[in-house]
């Protein structure tokens, strides 16, 4: 059972350290699963090659490279996330900032 | 020559072979804080015969492989400084940003030759001895005070505290480099690292794994736009991906060992010789 005091803890990191360890915390587990997932598809797809299953072995390899290519908006969109609920404003523009030119250009890309 | 089309007949044997030297891009790539390209598109145009432009959509593919991978690492071991990548990474956004609406009106040609003084410059800049790895937090610049951008790194089961220095120079600089890298295709690690490490005096491994941090967020945005356009091949990207992430895990795990200032002479190396080729190109002479 966790007590109250580490839930407030949790919630209100007391120091700038502690919240700054959280955030890490919470990308680098967001990579590691990220990655793990990207790799788990993409090697499923080849021994589904191997073994002469086309279909689903290309679908595979496409959702894992399209995963790969996402994790780091999706690491920048939870960044702003976790800023906002730190209340770190000065970080929570700056991610924001990246975030948008990051969609931004992609979508300026699919126009071109 | 052979063309991964008709030359190898079997996709298997190509494939293999792609994953191999992907390895070894992604355990280079995630030691001295680039995205593996300098190996992935050789590789790719010389050996396999595959269009540049489907070898540069392959090896956007490895950086964003080489950082998600390392950086998983690297964040958990605070060998990355976070804030300071987050910072940075206005920057270069912004300097890409700047960079693709200047194309038009600058001509390459003059650029790639004071690119490759650049580099010569940035490697004789790194090879000037340092009183210290880490730079004292006492001497941070007043920004890094308050953007909180001062951390530790561990080394050899030790926390070394560090400090930012020049946080208004490094920040222009990067902006350079991302004008650079949009414009003449290079990956943007080249000119991160030195920036970081002879501006801000960061300790070398911080350098690496910071940049490394941030090419994955600069890649992304343009393998987005070469995923769209149907540039990004999954028989090539496929094992790249896989590759590189296997290299880079491998890589976190030497990089913790290795002492810095072996990292810091590999990385001189390779500015030297990536100064050689755009010295060349900016003669006409391509080598790629």
């Amino acid at each position: 059972m966790t007590s109250p005091q580490l839930n407030r803890k949790l919630y209100k990191p007391e120091s700038v350290l502690g919240s700054r360890l959280q955030t890490e915390l919470a990308i680098s587990i967001l990579l590691r699963w990220g990655v793990f997932t990207c790799s788990l598809s993409i090697a499923a797809g080849f021994i589904l090659q191997i073994l002469q299953v086309p279909a689903l072995s290309n679908d595979l390899i496409k959702a894992g490279l399209v995963l790969l290519i996402s994790l780091p908006i999706i690491r920048v969109g939870m960044t702003v996330l976790l800023f906002l609920i730190e209340r770190d404003w000065v970080f929570m523009f700056i991610t924001l900032f990246v975030l948008m030119v990051l969609l931004g250009s992609i979508f300026y890309g699919k126009l071109n | 020559m052979m063309h991964w089309n008709d030359g190898i007949s079997n996709p298997l044997v190509f494939e293999s072979l792609l994953f191999l030297i992907s390895i070894s891009a992604g355990v280079f790539g995630s030691i001295v804080g680039m995205g593996g390209g300098i190996i992935i598109v050789p590789a790719l145009t010389l050996i396999f015969g595959v269009s540049m432009q489907h070898a540069v959509g392959a090896s956007l593919v490895a950086a964003i492989a080489t950082s998600s991978g390392a950086a998983a690492t690297y964040v958990r071991d605070h060998m990355t400084n976070v804030r300071l990548a987050l910072f940075l990474e206005v920057a270069t956004t912004l300097g890409a940003l700047l960079g693709v609406f200047l194309s038009p009106w600058i001509p390459t040609s003059g650029l790639f030759f004071a690119f490759s003084l650049i580099l010569l410059f940035s490697a004789g800049m790194m090879m000037k001895p340092r009183k210290s790895e880490a730079l004292s937090p006492t001497l941070s610049h007043p920004w890094a005070k308050t953007l909180k951008l001062d951390s530790s790194y561990p080394e050899k089961n030790e926390r070394i505290h560090y400090g930012v220095a020049h946080v208004p120079l490094a920040f222009f600089l990067m902006i350079a480099a991302g004008i650079l890298s949009a414009l003449l295709g290079i990956g943007s690690g080249t000119l991160k690292v030195p920036a970081m490490d002879s501006a801000m005096k960061l300790p070398m491994k911080v350098s690496s794994a910071t940049s490394n941090f941030m090419i994955g967020v600069t890649a992304a945005a343009s393998a987005g736009a070469y995923y769209m356009k149907g540039n990004i091949l999954p028989i090539l990207a496929a094992p790249v991906a896989l590759g590189v992430l296997c290299g880079a895990t491998l890589g976190t795990k030497i990089m913790i060992h290795l002492p810095s200032q072996s990292i810091r002479k590999l990385f001189v190396v390779i500015l030297l010789l990536i100064s050689i080729q755009m010295g060349l190109k900016s003669f006409g002479i391509q080598l790629q």
